[in-house]
């Protein structure tokens, strides 16, 4: 008896665990952005000259009873409108909080040995239905950053064609 | 009585001045900032120039000058600002993520008035100001989301001083 209420305690402790587990992914790949309501702060909006439009969340706004990953944005990429790439982008932070979101939440994957988390930089792929996802740890002008991508196989063309805009303006500017 | 005539008084300098001010031509005028160089913006891209040593700016919400004609550019999501000289040469960054005075979440806009760095914290709530390095000056609450513009904040923090926000040096009287 005291077995069973146990495990209806436990399963009471999950349940309220994944309910106050952030969600960013607040809308569908495929989905207009007028889909996504944020209340109170009206997101940033940031049209790009690659045909792209990011919507810019930070976690405070998304992810209000679960403060672990403050100090995270969620981009919110659009090309024709359609949501075509889900990015959580951490910088600059002395931790290693979307690695271990990633890990707990895809699988976890090895690391080089003797390398603390927050010195490696580097990336790990998983698969997920549709969906692909890209933990990258990497650093950036004066700073680092952790990023999840997070796109979909069916929005993959789209995807590629504004990456390789990307790459063409990028290669002009050296 | 005496106060009306002169804000009556005011308002026609104001006005009568504003009546006399023409738009300059492209290629000249002058600045309120006293400085060598006078920055004009279209959106034809005429006027871009790239910044040197490869130096990206991500996502900037936000621009302003200071007294000697450097250039500060507000990143958004990487809570920073981002200086450069009037060449476009990049010279220092500072900021961050967090709630201590130097730092801020998610700010969306910041002015320079004096050579002094304002920013409206907008997640933090708070009003902060700081040197042109980057170091902490002073800090008010507001209690509230800042979204207006960070002009009419500053003025309203003038004439409400100690009514709707409060230095963090001072001890709170309201909310």
């Amino acid at each position: 008896m005291n077995r069973f209420i146990l495990y209806i305690f436990g399963i009471f402790l999950l349940a309220q665990a994944n309910a106050l587990a952030c969600n960013f992914k607040i809308a569908n790949f495929g989905s207009p952005k007028e889909k996504i309501k944020i209340e109170p702060l009206q997101p940033v909006v940031m049209p790009d000259r690659f045909g792209g439009e990011s919507l810019i969340i930070p976690m405070e706004d998304l992810c209000k009873n679960d403060k672990s990953l403050y100090g995270t944005v969620a981009i919110y990429l659009y090309i024709e409108n359609k949501l075509t790439r889900i990015q959580l982008y951490r910088p600059n932070m002395e931790d290693s909080k979307l690695m271990d979101y990633a890990m707990g939440k895809y699988g976890s994957f090895n690391l080089p040995e003797g390398v603390p988390k927050t010195r490696w930089r580097g990336s790990y792929i998983w698969e997920s239905g549709n969906d692909i996802i890209e933990y990258i740890r990497t650093d950036i002008h004066d700073g680092y950053a952790e990023i999840i991508d997070i796109t979909s196989k069916l929005y993959s063309v789209g995807m590629a064609d504004y990456n390789a805009k990307v790459g063409e303006w990028l290669d002009s500017q050296q | 009585m005496v106060r009306l005539s002169a804000i009556i008084i005011s308002l026609f300098l104001i006005f009568s001045f504003q009546a006399q001010a023409k738009n300059p031509p492209p290629g000249t005028g002058t600045s309120d900032i006293p400085a060598n160089i006078l920055i004009m913006l279209d959106n034809s891209g005429s006027m871009s120039a790239k910044l040197y040593n490869s130096v990206q700016v991500y996502y900037p919400l936000d621009v302003a000058t200071d007294s000697s004609g450097n250039i500060y550019v507000m990143e958004y999501y990487n809570n920073r600002i981002k200086v450069f000289n009037s060449s476009g040469a990049y010279l220092r960054s500072f900021g961050g993520y967090g709630n201590a005075c130097y730092q801020w979440q998610y700010a969306r806009q910041f002015t320079i008035y004096n050579d002094v760095v304002y920013i409206a914290d907008t997640y933090g709530r708070k009003v902060k100001s700081l040197t042109l390095t980057g170091q902490c000056k002073d800090v008010w609450f507001t209690g509230q989301y800042l979204l207006q513009s960070i002009q009419r904040t500053l003025k309203r923090m003038t004439i409400q001083n100690s009514l709707t926000y409060w230095k963090i040096s001072d001890k709170p009287r309201s909310a």
